[in-house]
């Protein structure tokens, strides 16, 4: 589309927040509390209002385009340069992503001013959540990989400000501290994914690096099988468990819960957590083009989702559950991208969006009535309805959104991921585009088990979480203060997008825009023929009302917990169709129980430890060592400086031997760089007499052929080239006169022939009359021998047996030192030259 | 007119300070000293930065200035750089000077004479101007740290300083000695030549040019050379703390820069598997372990600047080392990555000068609690300096730090192993940047613990850190025209 | 090059070796300033006899004379510091200034 006109809303959605925040950060000591109240509320209402024309305005497939400056150019070698702008770019992917941060922002300011109303830097609050929105914003909307950066740490730093907001406790100081570190470490990794792209794709623009995909099919690391494709979706990834809490990097998350509740509502809800998500959606073609990583983050995603939901069972503060809910629906959303399904996992992002941020709130509203300062205790709560009735109402809501029941908005997003997640395990093919996608079944089986236990652990603790705070009798003296106009009503726009919004998936007339234009951004892996079925969803189903059933059970079941009074037969009705409670507690409740507080124990000691103990004592000794060393005494610190002075002699003093071995053109050769003051000599085939240098040393560069006639009489050296290593190097075996059992990780039993797996297929020995190979194959011939500069095949991996050839290279420095270094060579022989895939042979033997 | 314009940033410290100088010695009253002096960084600031735009014909230009001093781009750069960290510097220490009443004329000359050495330390084409613009910027800064003479921690420090300073100075003296001894000539321009033709001997080459690199790592503070300056930055006053990383340290890695581009780059020494940059990688690994380690133990900001600045030497050690593979853009990049490292770490100085008042610096991380609720305007600041040190986006210190690291990474081997390092440790460094915004907006004063006392407002104050922060900022935000001029520079540089 | 050159060259590094020697055992002030005045002039031994071989310019002789202004001026700032610092400690050691370490 293009239209200047239009895209300008784009620039004014980012900077009416920023200019809010400039606002109320620097004259928010001067200004009433109205005003400053209006200038957020209304920035961010702007920002929503812009944003949402911007969104209706393009349609499936198009992208409005904010062009900028020339942010920055990067030289590469040879000449190229990458361009950076600083451009803005929304399609339906970040439109989508950008109404629903600005809609919610919108909504959880406006709740901010009744529930901050009694803060002291109510003024530095509001430039934090605004400066948030901005940089958030940025994120989305970055047209290019650097600028999604900066948004990328700017949330990072508004989380990290706002969880340390109540700054007079040290325990928040230190989860904010946490926090920032943990996303550090995963900005670590995106930054080097971003070296990778310049370097492999010469762009980092998302439509360009997207329509270059193909590159990175390269591998990515000479002799690792890894291709860059798998490399950086991995990389990426490795950002996504840091910014999204993901295993192992989660932990900060429920830490950051002490940040005031709105901040959790918006930043570690419903929006900065889910920038994972929409980073791997942005890059969609690069993540299906790697079956392995997508198979990795579908695990990763499962067993996040799977422990955090267990471990929210155990929870008994409010925004504790909630903070592992969040972690553990972070994880149904990578689960879903490990099966492609990004359209999934957004839909997900958004319903969670709004039923996730509604339970904040709502659990807001609960502690400012109760007065309940950083979380609030279940078991200081209960019998909240009555007095909080719109709270309660909305509250549950949210709770059956979460859970999945049926018609809600969660029911809709979470069957399009379990549904995905079905098909991967019950064996479909997938293709993204012309890709085929292979994930092994039995991960899909793995996941689709965990996410169900998930989905069971999520309705239960969602329905406990309702039941313990707005049900039962009172279990506190505290009288609940009424809650304001400006709180209740967030929640319920909140709730009824909690219902609405899964509706915007339907097949409605009118409604599918919204899902066919998600859909066409991004690049979903699809099942070849139809898939479907109805069975992923009565399964989800069953899982939410068994987890349903079972917190009715236990809450039911407790002596001070009027439950069955209130609900009267019905609640009578659901346990005898369920079952019966004592049971559910020994069978199932109990180990859950015991399950979910090893875990919980887990998380704690064990993660922590590897993530945060054991690297601080690392560099607690070396900051140790590093200031004891500097003494203070100057002929100690003069001698430091000495002993490097002497160490760069050092460098100097011995010729450093570096060569290559060069294997091309049917034949090998060593090449010998011109190095300054180094002159060589090489002896070929150790029989004294110098093939270079006979004269006395040469200096480089130096390049030496090396001919099957300077190889060691009787030693070889056995070269495997498994099928699927292509051009790389191939493993390097030394022959001893006992036979070697070849393995089958040196053969690459992919490439075997069926029936030869798990057996002992290959034996290698020297004899009198050359190398021997037997096989234990059934169709191949037993037993051959293979000659020296010879090939054979098994299977499709090819066999090679190399003449060793043993070279001398004596290196001299401008000092007259000499460096002497043999290497053995193995020598690939004319015949080895071609490095063609063989097919398979009709019978084997050597050629 | 071109041999003036060649050296119109240089002549107009020099005229202006001597003009100065005979001022100071009629004038009645006390005159706005940190104004004069920051002026005469301003003139040689636009001198330098207009030659940058409109560059003087080299061919123009009379011998005798070329033989001993280069005037292409990158010397104008490193003069626009000098000049820019001596002008924040000078109009902060004003302020400092009289709030903590230090008042001392002849700080103001040592600066200037002091970045004038620099200028032609970082300018050298010959050996000769090498030494005599290190001893000219050396000598000043020594007795700068010392001018608190009353102060036990200034005197030792300026000690410490001066006998490890002289002992390395010593050092590349003898490098110099060995490579004029291998070569016949102290021209950098004429030793090149010999070696190409290979004309030179080969072991004092080697040794020299080993002595030589030595006596540059002593000056760019890298590790294991790096030992003087703790205890220099801690005993010096907080603005000449501040004139030691911002002007002595990217003085010394321009001239580093210099003598590799003009010396090494393009030979067989810069052969990656076994030459200079597997020795520079190396010190630059060293330097980012040891800098990072050595700031997370420290309380004084000055001490921790020190290690920090450590750090810094390895990043930039590490873009040195990847200029064989890239030489345009790997020197750019070391050339960006100063520029916003000199205003970073002005920034950070100006700012804390405006935390402490009459009589008590605030200079320990615990005296910055609660800054940051009860200054928001001096406290916001030094965050950003901070952030910028940490290379946090969208500040300067983020492009810095990624034009080198891509760079190095882009190097490939060895050299992206050591960019992963590098990212590593930046990470790290994390923890004792953020330490400090902590103090400043997550701490309150304990009990009984003094308050730091910010100094009242003071114009010339006020324009250092506003000068700091904008730069540090618009570095972050609209770099490409800095990136520009720094690759117009090395294109320059590397003729 | 003849043999002349080389032992000018071996005498050279000796002086500097035992200044440098000089420096890092002794823990006075003004030895060490001694000792590095001792480095400095190995230099200037090593600069004019490489002159002598390179006897077409006369770049080592002057750069012999900038090395003795400039340690001439090194030394007039190293005394001054020696004072102040004896003013503090009563001694010129140098191990004595413990204030600034780790």
């Amino acid at each position: 589309m293009g239209d200047s006109t239009l895209s300008i809303l784009l620039l004014l959605t980012v900077l009416s927040p920023l200019a809010g925040a400039i606002v109320s950060g620097a004259f928010g000591s001067k200004l009433p509390r109205t005003a400053i109240s209006a200038v957020a509320v209304g920035s961010i209402t702007l920002s929503f209002v812009f944003a949402a024309i911007a969104y209706a305005a393009i349609g499936a497939g198009e992208a409005l385009v904010y062009e900028g400056y020339r942010w920055i150019t990067i030289p590469l070698s040879g000449g190229r340069e990458v361009p950076i702008e600083f451009a803005l770019r929304m399609d339906a992917l970040s439109g989508m992503m950008t109404v629903m941060v600005t809609g919610i922002a919108a909504l959880i300011h406006l709740f901010s001013t009744g529930y901050m109303s009694e803060e002291r830097s109510y003024a530095r609050y509001f430039a934090h959540l605004n400066f948030f929105t901005f940089s958030m914003l940025i994120l989305v909307l970055a047209s290019n990989l650097p600028l999604l950066f900066v948004g990328w740490e700017g949330v990072g730093l508004a989380s990290y400000l706002l969880i340390g907001f109540w700054h007079s406790n040290l325990a928040y100081e230190a989860a904010a501290r946490k926090a920032f570190i943990m996303n550090r470490i995963g900005d670590l990794a995106v930054l080097v994914a971003i070296f990778i792209i310049v370097q492999t794709a010469g762009t980092l623009d998302f439509t360009e690096i997207n329509a270059s995909v193909a590159l990175f099919d390269a591998a990515a690391i000479d002799g690792l099988s890894m291709t860059k494709a798998t490399l950086l979706a991995l990389l990426l990834f490795w950002g996504c468990t840091a910014k999204s809490a993901q295993i192992p990097l989660f932990t900060w998350l429920p830490d950051a819960m002490a940040g005031p509740t709105p901040v959790s509502a918006l930043i570690h809800a419903a929006t900065m957590v889910t920038s994972g998500v929409y980073l791997a959606a942005r890059m969609s073609p690069v993540f299906v083009s790697s079956s392995t990583a997508l198979t990795v983050i579908l695990l990763v995603g499962a067993l996040t989702a799977l422990v955090a939901g267990l471990v929210a069972v155990s929870q008994n503060q409010m925004k504790k559950v909630l903070a592992f809910s969040t972690v553990s629906q972070l994880g149904f959303m990578f689960a879903a991208i490990g099966v492609g399904a990004f359209s999934a996992a957004l839909f997900h992002v958004l319903t969670h969006a709004f039923f996730k941020a509604l339970l904040f709130l709502g659990s807001g509203a609960v502690m400012y009535a109760v007065g309940a300062d950083g979380d609030a205790h279940l078991d200081q709560l209960g019998g909240l309805r009555k007095k909080l009735t719109v709270t309660a109402i909305s509250f549950l809501i949210g709770v059956v959104a979460l859970a999945g029941i049926p018609l809600t908005a969660g029911f809709f997003s979470k069957d399009q991921i379990l549904h995905a997640v079905f098909g991967v395990a019950s064996g479909e093919a997938l293709a993204a585009g012309d890709r085929a996608i292979e994930i092994p079944g039995w991960a899909g089986v793995a996941a689709l088990t965990m996410l169900l236990i998930a989905a069971i652990a999520t309705a239960f603790y969602a329905f406990k979480l309702y039941l313990r705070t707005f049900e039962g009798e009172p279990r506190s003296e505290v009288e609940p203060k009424a809650v304001g106009r400006s709180m209740t009503l967030p929640l319920v726009v909140l709730a009824v997008g909690s219902i609405a919004a899964g509706y915007l998936w339907l097949p409605v007339e009118g409604m599918e825009y919204f899902a066919e234009s998600l859909r066409a951004s991004v690049l979903d892996a699809l099942p070849v023929e139809g898939g479907g079925g109805m069975l992923a969803m009565i399964l989800g189903t069953a899982a939410a009302l068994l987890g349903l059933g079972i917190a009715f059970g236990m809450y039911r079941g407790a002596t001070e917990d009027p439950l069955p009074n209130k609900l009267g037969k019905a609640n009578e009705l659901l346990m005898a169709n369920l079952g019966i409670d004592t049971l559910y507690r020994r069978v199932f409740i109990a180990p859950f129980g015991a399950i979910s507080r090893f875990v919980r124990s887990f998380d704690r000691e064990t993660v922590d430890a590897l993530f945060v103990a054991i690297p601080a004592l690392v560099a607690r000794g070396g900051a140790w060592a590093v200031t004891r060393l500097q003494s203070g005494v100057v002929h100690a610190q003069g001698t430091l400086i000495a002993v490097g002075v002497l160490l760069l002699f050092g460098f100097y003093f011995y010729p450093r031997l570096s060569y290559e071995v060069i294997h091309e053109g049917g034949s090998s050769a060593i090449l010998l760089p011109e190095s300054y003051g180094t002159r060589y000599r090489v002896d070929l085939d150790g029989d004294g007499r110098y093939e270079l240098g006979a004269e006395g040393f040469e200096s480089g560069p130096q390049r030496i052929q090396i001919a099957n006639a300077h190889a060691v009489e009787g030693e070889y050296r056995l070269l495997i080239y498994p099928a699927d290593r292509g051009a790389d190097e191939p493993i390097e075996i030394a022959l001893s006169g006992s036979p070697t059992m070849l393995t089958e990780r040196q053969l690459g039993s992919h490439y075997l022939p069926k029936g030869a797996r798990g057996s002992r297929p290959v034996v290698v020995y020297q004899s009198e009359e050359g190398v021997r190979i037997r096989t234990n194959l059934p169709d191949e011939d037993g037993e051959r021998t293979l000659l020296p500069g010879r090939q054979t095949l098994i299977g499709t991996t090819r066999l090679y047996l190399a003449p060793l050839a043993r070279v001398r290279i004596e290196a001299e420095n401008a000092f007259g030192h000499v460096t002497t270094e043999t290497a053995e060579i193995a020598l690939r022989g004319r015949s080895a030259g071609s490095r063609r895939v063989i097919p398979l042979p009709s019978a084997g033997g050597a050629r | 007119m071109n041999d003036f314009f060649a050296l119109l940033p240089l002549f107009s410290i020099a005229a202006f300070g001597l003009l100065l100088l005979v001022v100071e010695a009629f004038a009645k009253e006390r005159l706005d000293w940190e104004i004069l002096t920051g002026s005469i960084f301003g003139v040689a600031l636009f001198a330098a930065i207009g030659a940058l735009f409109a560059p003087v014909d080299a061919s123009g230009v009379s011998e005798s200035i070329t033989r001993y001093l280069s005037v292409d781009r990158g010397a104008f750069l490193s003069d626009a750089l000098i000049a820019l960290g001596g002008l924040i510097t000078a109009l902060a220490a004003g302020p400092y000077f009289k709030e903590h009443g230090l008042e001392r004329v002849e700080a103001y000359f040592l600066l200037l004479f002091s970045a004038l050495g620099g200028m032609v330390f970082a300018r050298a084409e010959d050996l000769v101007t090498l030494f005599i613009g290190l001893e000219m910027m050396s000598l000043g800064v020594y007795a700068l740290v010392a001018l608190r003479r009353t102060s036990a921690r200034a005197v030792e420090g300026a000690v410490k300083y001066f006998l490890l300073g002289s002992f390395g100075g010593a050092i590349l003296l003898f490098g110099s000695a060995l490579l004029y001894g291998s070569a016949g000539t102290t021209s950098l321009v004429g030793i090149r030549e010999a070696l190409d033709a290979s004309d030179v001997v080969e072991s004092l080459f080697v040794l020299g040019t080993v002595m030589l690199l030595g006596g540059l790592a002593i000056k760019v503070a890298a590790a294991p050379f790096h030992t003087w300056a703790p205890d220099a930055y801690q005993g010096a006053m907080i603005p000449v703390t501040g004139f030691m990383s911002a002007v002595v340290k990217t003085a010394a890695f321009a001239a580093l820069v210099r003598v590799l581009a003009v010396l090494y780059v393009g030979t067989s020494l810069m052969e990656p598997s076994t030459g200079l940059p597997l020795l520079l990688g190396g010190l630059a690994l060293l330097s980012m372990l040891v800098g990072n380690l050595g700031a997370l133990r420290q309380e004084n900001i000055k001490r921790l600047l020190a290690y920090s600045g450590v750090a810094h030497a390895g990043y930039l050690l590490l873009g040195v080392a990847a200029i064989f593979a890239n030489p345009e853009a790997n020197a750019a990049a070391v050339y960006y990555y100063l520029f916003t490292y000199a205003a970073g770490s002005a920034l950070v100085i100006a700012s804390l000068i405006s935390f402490g008042s009459r009589g008590r610096e605030a200079v320990d991380v615990g005296d910055l609690a609660g800054l940051g609720r009860r200054h928001p305007w001096l406290a916001f600041p030094m965050a950003v300096g901070m952030f910028s040190m940490l290379g946090f986006p969208p500040t300067g210190g983020f492009f810095g730090k990624l034009l080198v690291f891509r760079g190095a990474a882009e190097a490939g081997g060895i050299f992206a192993f050591l960019a992963l390092a590098a990212i590593l440790l930046s990470v790290v460094s994390a923890f004792y940047y953020l330490r400090v915004v902590v103090s400043l907006y997550y701490r309150e004063p304990e009990e009984g613990q003094l308050e730091a006392i910010p100094m009242g407002s003071d114009a010339s104050l006020s324009l250092a850190i506003g000068l700091g922060t904008l730069l540090v900022i618009l570095l972050g935000i609209y770099p490409a025209p800095l990136v520009e001029l720094a690759s117009l520079a090395a294109r320059g540089l590397l003729g | 090059m003849d043999i002349e050159i080389s032992s000018y060259i071996v005498l050279g590094a000796l002086l500097f070796g035992i200044g440098a020697i000089g420096f890092l055992v002794r823990r006075n002030f003004l030895i060490q300033l001694m000792s590095v005045e001792l480095m400095l002039n190995s230099v200037n031994l090593l600069l004019v006899g490489f002159n002598r071989a390179h006897a077409s310019s006369h770049d080592g002789q002057v750069f012999t004379f900038v090395v003795i202004a400039i340690a001439a001026a090194e030394a007039a700032l190293g005394l001054a510091l020696a004072i102040a610092y004896y003013r503090f400690k009563n001694s010129a050691e140098t191990d004595l200034g413990d204030l600034l370490r780790h």
